[in-house]
């Protein structure tokens, strides 16, 4: 499980973990209880600034995400995964915010669906996209 | 007629020479392979020339540590007369060598677009419980001089300042390991993750014993300058610290498997 960042993208870096790592616990992909890496690993991985690091890990925590506490390290929060319902929702807020995205920057649809299935692809064989 | 420095010069110049040659010489197939064999790691080609790298640049730094330690060492006794090498000082300058080395490691170059794993990095996917341990028990060891000197009123600046060297040693050892620990890790196939833990868990298996015995050995001066001690405790004592140290660095945890 890996989380990626684009350092030239438009969307702050710490935003970039943020909305990845929440991804993963709204959709039981992080389970609860399941321990992150401490701020200085993942932003020493990632090249960042530790600040940075720790600011996505404090808005994950005020989302009621996940739980720091000295010594146990940071651990995803016992709560409920999403329903279907709920998932379907995200899911399509998601792809809308992509289709708008890819409007403004005058993409064809089918470029931005083959950059989605690419992007798809790449996730479930585990190698970073180029 | 001879100058005077020319024996000097040619007692340093000798060994530097042979450790530059040794430093900078390819690595043999006999060191991977051992390598790989300690740590159960199999050699591919997507790891091979990381493990290279890595014994490379160890090899390098330790001996420019060994060779200064070797240079300071004659520096220090040549202005009286006397030409003898202590074995301390040469440990310490391959030791120093050796934590240069892990930080020389430490630099990664990072592109635009970069990966992270979620798995935390913690010190028993390295080393053991003890192994790591060592360190704290040579803060301790430096530290417990001191009520003994106190208690006994043969506190001096000598003994205060052994402690201190084996508590400066302990904190900068602690440092680089948590360095090491926090060395970037970049999103890769299993063969280089596993050549990576591998090369991680050496690195701190090193800097644990390494430091501990140095640590022990500046906490076994402090008790010496006491004068309270009986030199045939002091040579047992330091044989003991010798044999833990090489223990531990010497001693492995075989790679483990990339997590999930």
């Amino acid at each position: 499980m890996i989380v990626e960042i684009d350092t030239g993208g438009a969307v702050p870096v710490y935003e970039q973990i943020r909305a990845q790592l929440a991804t993963m616990i709204e959709t039981g992909l992080l389970p609860a209880g399941r321990q992150l890496p401490p701020v200085r690993q993942l932003a020493a991985d990632l090249g960042l600034a530790v600040n940075t690091a720790a600011r996505a890990y404090r808005e994950l925590e005020a989302a009621g995400l996940v739980t720091s506490r000295v010594r146990h390290g940071t651990v995803v929060a016992d709560r409920s995964t999403l329903s279907r319902t709920q998932i379907a929702e995200r899911l399509r807020d998601a792809a809308a915010e992509y289709a708008a995205i890819a409007q403004r920057l005058g993409v064809p649809g089918e470029q931005a669906h083959a950059a989605v299935l690419r992007a798809l692809q790449a996730r479930a064989t585990g190698t970073p996209t180029a | 007629m001879t100058p005077w420095w020319i024996i000097p010069a040619f007692l340093v110049a000798l060994p530097a020479l042979a450790a530059a040659y040794h430093a900078y010489g390819p690595i043999s197939r006999s060191r991977l392979t051992a390598f790989a064999r300690w740590h159960e790691l199999p050699i591919t080609t997507a790891n091979g020339n990381q493990v290279i790298r890595y014994l490379a640049v160890t090899r390098r730094w330790r001996s420019a540590g060994l060779i200064t330690g070797w240079a300071v060492a004659f520096a220090v006794e040549l202005p009286q007369g006397r030409v003898s090498f202590n074995p301390l000082v040469l440990f310490a300058g391959w030791f120093a060598g050796a934590l240069a080395a892990e930080i020389h490691l430490a630099i990664v170059v990072h592109g635009r677009r970069r990966t992270a794993s979620l798995v935390p990095r913690t010190p028993k996917r390295y080393v053991s419980a003890v192994v790591w341990g060592l360190l704290p028990v040579g803060a301790l060891a430096g530290i417990a001089v001191l009520p003994g000197a106190v208690a006994e009123g043969t506190l001096t600046a000598a003994t205060v300042s052994w402690t201190a060297l084996a508590l400066a040693i302990v904190l900068v050892v602690a440092l680089v390991r948590r360095k090491v620990l926090l060395r970037a890790q970049p999103v890769e196939p299993a063969d280089v993750i596993r050549a990576d833990d591998a090369i991680r868990s050496r690195s701190l298996h090193v800097l644990s014993g390494g430091g501990f015995a140095l640590a022990a050995y500046c906490a076994l001066a402090a008790l010496a300058t006491r004068g309270t001690t009986e030199a045939g405790v002091a040579a047992v004592a330091g044989l003991a610290v010798l044999a833990v140290g090489i223990t531990a660095a010497r001693s492995r945890r075989p790679a483990p498997r990339p997590a999930a």
